[in-house]
């Protein structure tokens, strides 16, 4: 038997897999998406017919609103994720003592097992009017009922969720990073925040894109954060499929969205990796002229 | 003109002293290598003059003015790094201008500047490539040019030929020397290569355990090792260990193991009697020549049975057992001359001058 004929073989399973449960599942949604809905009936009738009725009905202000709300909340949560994640991950990954690094990353693993209904009920005792941030509010000077505190928890929910992960990330950016450069730099007169700017950070923008396009992802997919900790406010596409899916059993609806919604995340995401390569190669034509 | 100095310096790290009361000076134009195996305490050192740690005792010094808490940045330091550490994603020119645009040189000056630096080290039309396209030995051209391109106080060279090579290493460490002196640098050349130390070096220091053993010109460090560590680390060495007796006229006379007598070179500053480690460099012993000794000189002579030769092209390396058991190592120019590989019974000779004296165990 000739090698090729032997991987095709050895992937034949996987592939198979790939086809039965999660390639035509996914073709189901798609056509389900297409199909005429009586309202009253749980999902299509086996032959209804196709409309585009499911897709013009995203159009409308109500629909957009999910869409505008989980793109703003993915984009902002995402932003301050890899913000606040670099300084960390830069720090874990330049920290002499080994001891102290295995335990930070194993603090960061730790923190991705966790739950995500256990972060969402913690952060809501935390913010509740029991919690110890609960003073946020009055130093913010808004009502804990208001719709601003109740983003900003929505936000906190997500970071908790992000941070870890774009840390982790960050980490092996940061690890393959050669501590020489910066010590270059320095010596070549650059001071250690002018360094960090044109040496480290230029050099992390592959990493800091992963990141990013990492919690964006999540972000986009979030559910239970929205639902818990949104207290109804804030609404995710995800809890707007969910409602569509078990709330009215509108199956055509909710797969028509999820399949915009799918479609929307893969432009958004081939889009800013696009914008971000031609941005590098743009800025280094700028450098050597 | 002293342009760089240490002063009793002394660098601690927790109750591990990486670097105990160095003291030396080099003046405009020369260059001084720091030679000595790792953890010796030369990458402390470098670190200390380029800022990257400070002394917690005695002082760094450039051109007489005290260097103390000031950044890497706030000095004037050209750092050669072993791993070249050039900016992976700038080019050759941007790499070697970075220095001058953030010291503020003159805009209008940086290209004229930049070019300048790229004829120095012969890399004329490489401006726009990147570090990734260039090989070793020319990547390692434009991190000297870059760190030349400021016109800094001292040059640093970490190891500077080790990630070379042997054939290139050899090219470049005279192109080196060519370079440094053209724009004349006041070089530290921080290696644990003897060669690399010696052939660079105008004056040579030999540290360990964070001290300095010996400093002096490469011939004086190799010629007339002062202990028995600077004599083992640089170059290869017999020795004989035994009691010191009968000085005259600056020659006693060993009495070493295996009832082996030999005449040495008397040390001029330990004139005392007594137990001795002396040390023959394997190029100073003749084997097979009848050396007549002139007058009254003495002259080492003994027998000995090849136990095994080895040819390196121009040279011929031999070991020889001598009466008492003990292997030397000798180094003859190969001049067309053979020798059996073993058992052949030879004469060899030494002059007593050439058996340097050390302290015992030193």
């Amino acid at each position: 038997m000739s090698t090729t004929k032997r991987t095709v073989l050895l992937l034949l399973p996987g592939f198979a897999l790939f086809l039965a449960f999660l390639a035509l599942p996914l073709a189901n949604v798609v056509d389900e998406s297409f199909r005429f809905f009586e309202p009253g009936r749980i999902g299509s009738a086996k032959d209804a017919p196709y409309t585009l009725l499911n897709y013009a009905e995203i159009l409308e202000p109500a629909y957009l609103r999910y869409f505008a709300e989980t793109f703003r909340f993915g984009v902002l949560s995402s932003l301050i994720a890899i913000v606040v994640s670099f300084p960390i991950a830069y720090s874990v990954a330049r920290q002499r003592s080994p001891w102290l690094r295995k335990l930070a990353i194993g603090f960061f693993v730790g923190m991705m097992f966790l739950s995500t209904l256990v972060r969402v009920y913690a952060l809501q005792l935390t913010f509740g009017s029991t919690g110890y941030a609960h003073f946020l509010a009055g130093v913010l000077n808004v009502s804990p009922n208001s719709r601003f505190y109740t983003e900003l928890i929505v936000v906190f929910g997500l970071l908790h969720y992000l941070i870890p992960i774009s840390v982790i990330t960050l980490l092996g950016t940061i690890q393959n990073l050669n501590p020489r450069l910066i010590e270059a730099s320095q010596v070549l007169g650059a001071s250690r925040l002018r360094s960090h700017l044109s040496i480290t950070l230029p050099l992390c923008v592959p990493g800091l894109l992963s990141a990013f396009l990492i919690c964006f992802t999540l972000c986009l997919s979030a559910f239970v954060i929205p639902m818990v900790l949104g207290k109804g406010k804030v609404l995710f596409v995800s809890n707007l499929i969910y409602a569509r899916f078990s709330e009215i059993a509108d199956y055509p609806s909710g797969s028509a969205v999820a399949i915009t919604m799918l479609i929307i995340a893969l432009i958004a995401i081939y889009g800013i990796t696009w914008l971000v390569a031609k941005g590098f190669s743009n800025q280094d034509r700028g450098r050597s002229s | 003109m002293r342009v760089l100095e240490l002063s009793h310096a002394t660098k601690r790290y927790g109750a591990f002293v990486a670097v105990e009361d160095v003291s030396f000076t080099v003046e405009k134009g020369q260059i001084l290598s720091l030679l000595g195996p790792s953890g010796c305490g030369k990458t402390t050192t470098l670190r200390l003059i380029s800022g990257f740690e400070d002394a917690n005792e005695g002082a760094v010094l450039f051109s007489g003015v005290d260097m103390k808490g000031r950044r890497p940045y706030e000095r004037n330091v050209g750092l050669l790094f072993q791993d070249y550490a050039l900016f992976p994603h700038m080019t050759v020119a941007e790499n070697v201008s970075y220095g001058l645009r953030r010291r503020n040189f003159d805009k209008g000056k940086i290209p004229v500047r930049v070019a300048e630096m790229l004829a120095l080290v012969k890399l004329k039309g490489f401006d726009d490539r990147r570090p990734n396209q260039l090989s070793g030995g020319q990547q390692q051209r434009v991190a000297l040019a870059r760190a030349l391109a400021t016109n800094p106080e001292v040059v640093l060279l970490d190891e500077p030929l080790s990630a070379l090579d042997a054939k290139l290493r050899h090219e470049l460490r005279f192109e080196l020397k060519a370079i440094l002196s053209a724009v004349n640098a006041t070089t530290i050349v921080v290696t644990h290569d003897q060669e690399e130390a010696m052939s660079l070096g105008d004056s040579v220091i030999v540290m360990s355990a964070g001290k300095i053993m010996q400093q002096g010109a490469p011939t004086e460090i190799y010629a007339d090792p002062k202990t028995r560590f600077v004599a083992e680390f640089i170059g290869r060495s017999n020795w004989f260990t035994g009691e010191l007796r009968n000085s005259t006229n600056g020659v006693a006379e060993l009495k070493a193991a295996g009832g082996i007598r030999m005449f040495v070179r008397m040390p001029e500053s330990s004139p005392n009697l007594g137990a001795f480690d002396v040390c023959v460099r394997p190029e100073r012993i003749r084997i097979g020549a009848d050396i007549q000794s002139s007058g009254d000189a003495p002259m080492n002579q003994m027998r000995g049975t090849i136990r095994d030769v080895a040819h390196l092209g121009a040279d011929l390396h031999l070991l020889v057992e001598i009466p008492g058991g003990q292997l030397l190592t000798v180094t003859e120019k190969y001049i067309g001359q053979s020798f059996e590989r073993a058992g052949q019974e030879v004469s060899i000779t030494f002059f007593p001058q050439d058996c340097v004296v050390v302290p015992s165990g030193s």
